[in-house]
């Protein structure tokens, strides 16, 4: 081997890269020449130097410093309000939403009150009731509660009145809650709540006291006065322990802990609480479930801006809503049928039959009317491709497979003609229950 | 090298952020020292690093080829490095208006060789990156590059050869100074 084969393969000699042959021949030359010796050691100064550097560097932790900003950044993107409208898709998708819409308050209702369930529980020594009392005062608060291994926090904004009573209040729900719908507004204002669905540029409006008074609940239960009230019972009870760390210094914060000693399935064995010492509001919550021999934390709840001022805007949604939206306000036009002396399967039933008869009809705005007060053109969109020819059966109505929906079900075979052909379509799932705010009355609901 | 960057990119799409750490990881000494060479300091070179993490988080869907990460994320670090210095600019050209006095650069530990490898040309310059601060062996190197392994120890001698002259040019005027 000459010098220059030798420097040719010097570098994979150095990376344990050569075969057997070429590392014996590698080493053989470089015992008797000093220049390739003085070679390879420049070499492996230059490559150890790099590989110290390399190390060196490698030891910074970025990590965290980079996940908080991209954490916080998010958070600030979803409070920025969306003003990008997305064409309407498919219709269907759409009926759903008035199901999902209500699944994803029942969910949201269910990790409140998972919440409110494990917050019931105890008593600590810088007491409580400083923070409930100092809550009490509260007329405006931002709340954002982040849910397991979510990225995306649901978030609130509320308004009391001068007697501790939510007045107003908004709430982003992030598009992992609503699979179907995306990121979705709710804000509930005067009696009245409009939901927006920003992908489909979808506005609802309902006057129903039922649905409101979930959500409302829902936001009550996170109200921290409310909180901290039910932890106080629960220690009371001794069903938690609850451990209260006071940091000399002022700036710090005080940690509650509260553990649960109940041997239950409740859903948090654990809540910390993160209390500001001057003015003993809440300032964060944290919820761990217990995994084995591990508290693992599985809801985050975030209080911030207590007391400033909620621009009016924030509970409207007029502004932000693009003029061509697709509008179902429930509140301006008669929804269903009325009951009368009906039973409630028999109206659920009639309700059915004339949504079919409407369609056989061709006469959407009445097929609408029937179903959620849809606009004539979606059911147009929907149902239009296909000619419905005759009702083969109709009911009876049983209780519908998803309880939440407090409806009934009412199975239906009706015959129809598509692309020249003629089949019957047999409706498992056709929803029937009672119009959200306007009592005696029935629609359709839901997917069909 | 271990799982991909496309299987944590992908992960990262599909709402679990917390795995862009994996990435962090995998890279950022990469980009200190890719950084630290052209900014001339390690405390810009790490605010430039977050910067430009941060930026490639958000602009994950935009990545068509997964297995370009690595090239793709120095492009948005050389841009973010421009942004900086013309900021930097900026402020001393204030900074001598008012007669302050405009910091010099920090040397870091071993900024020579940061600053050598910074001035690589770019083809030399990823192949040390990833051999040395992506923490790649010769045949990962080889893989990640679409290069032949031949290619890779052949191009590392070429790229040692430069380094150790620029080091050499640097002590030199040291020396003169």
């Amino acid at each position: 081997m000459n010098c220059a084969e030798c420097k040719e393969i010097l570098v994979g000699h150095i990376e344990g890269l050569l075969e057997d042959s070429q590392k014996q021949a590698v080493e053989s030359h470089l015992k008797t020449c000093p220049p390739c010796r003085a070679e390879l050691a420049q070499i492996t100064t230059l490559h150890d130097r790099l590989a110290a550097n390399g190390k060196n560097l490698a030891q910074r932790n970025l990590e965290n410093r980079v996940l908080d900003r991209i954490l916080k950044e998010q958070n600030l993107r979803l409070k920025r309000v969306n003003k990008t409208y997305t064409p309407l898709q498919l219709w269907r998708n759409i009926v759903k939403t008035q199901i999902t819409k209500f699944a994803a308050v029942a969910v949201i209702i269910i990790v409140a009150g998972l919440l409110i369930t494990f917050l019931g529980t105890s008593e600590p020594a810088y007491a409580l009731a400083q923070t409930i009392e100092a809550s009490h005062s509260i007329r405006y608060l931002h709340m954002v509660n982040y849910v397991a291994s979510q990225d995306e926090p649901m978030e609130f904004w509320v308004e009391f009145d001068s007697g501790g009573q939510l007045k107003n209040m908004r709430l982003h729900k992030p598009a992992w809650m609503e699979p179907d719908d995306g990121a979705t507004v709710i804000v509930w204002k005067d009696n009245k709540m409009q939901v927006w669905i920003k992908k489909k540029n979808f506005l609802v409006t309902l006057k129903d006291e039922e649905v409101a008074a979930q959500v409302l609940k829902q936001a009550e239960q996170l109200d921290p006065k409310f909180a901290v009230e039910r932890l106080r019972r629960e220690q009371e009870l001794g069903n938690a322990e609850v451990d209260v760390e006071v940091p000399t210094d002022k700036a710090e914060l005080i940690v509650v802990t509260a553990t649960s000693l109940k041997e239950d399935d409740s859903p948090f064995q654990r809540m910390i609480l993160f209390v500001d010492q001057a003015t003993k509001l809440v300032n964060s919550v944290e919820a761990y479930k217990l995994e084995g021999d591990e508290y693992r934390k599985v809801v985050t709840l975030e209080y911030y801006d207590y007391n400033q001022p909620i621009d009016a805007k924030m509970f409207s949604l007029d502004q932000e809503v693009s003029p061509d939206a697709a509008e179902i306000d429930q509140t301006a036009q008669e929804v269903g049928l009325a009951q009368g002396t009906l039973s409630d399967e028999e109206i659920a039933v009639e309700v059915a039959r004339q949504f079919f008869e409407a369609l056989i009809a061709q006469d959407y705005a009445s097929a609408g009317r029937l179903f959620e007060g849809m606009p004539a053109d979606f059911i147009k969109k929907q149902f239009g491709s296909m000619r419905f020819l005759r009702i083969v059966s109709v009911g009876p109505a049983g209780p519908h497979p998803i309880p939440e929906t407090q409806g009934l079900v009412v199975p239906s075979i009706v015959e129809v003609e598509k692309d020249g052909q003629i089949s019957e379509w047999k409706l498992e799932r056709l929803g029937v229950r009672q119009v959200h705010g306007q009592p005696g009355r029935w629609t359709i609901f839901g997917g069909i | 090298m271990g799982t991909s960057d496309g299987y944590y990119i992908e992960r990262c799409l599909d709402g679990h952020p917390d795995d862009f750490r994996h990435l962090v990881r995998r890279y950022q000494a990469v980009l200190l020292a890719h950084l630290a060479g052209q900014l001339g300091s390690h405390d810009k070179a790490e605010e430039a690093a977050q910067e430009t993490l941060v930026r490639a988080y958000f602009a994950l869907q935009k990545l068509k080829k997964r297995e370009s990460f690595f090239s793709w994320l120095l492009g948005i670090a050389n841009r973010v490095a421009k942004e900086q210095q013309r900021s930097e600019q900026r402020r001393s050209q204030i900074a001598e208006v008012l007669s302050e006095d405009v910091p010099r650069p920090e040397m870091s530990h071993d900024f020579g060789l940061e600053r050598a490898v910074a001035a690589l040309p770019p083809p030399y310059r990823e192949l040390v990156l990833l051999r040395y601060y992506g923490g790649c062996s010769c045949s990962e190197v080889s893989q990640q590059l679409g290069m032949p392994l031949g290619t890779v120890t052949k191009n590392l001698s070429r790229a040692y050869a430069i380094l150790r002259d620029s080091l050499q040019r640097q002590n030199e005027s040291e020396v003169h100074k």
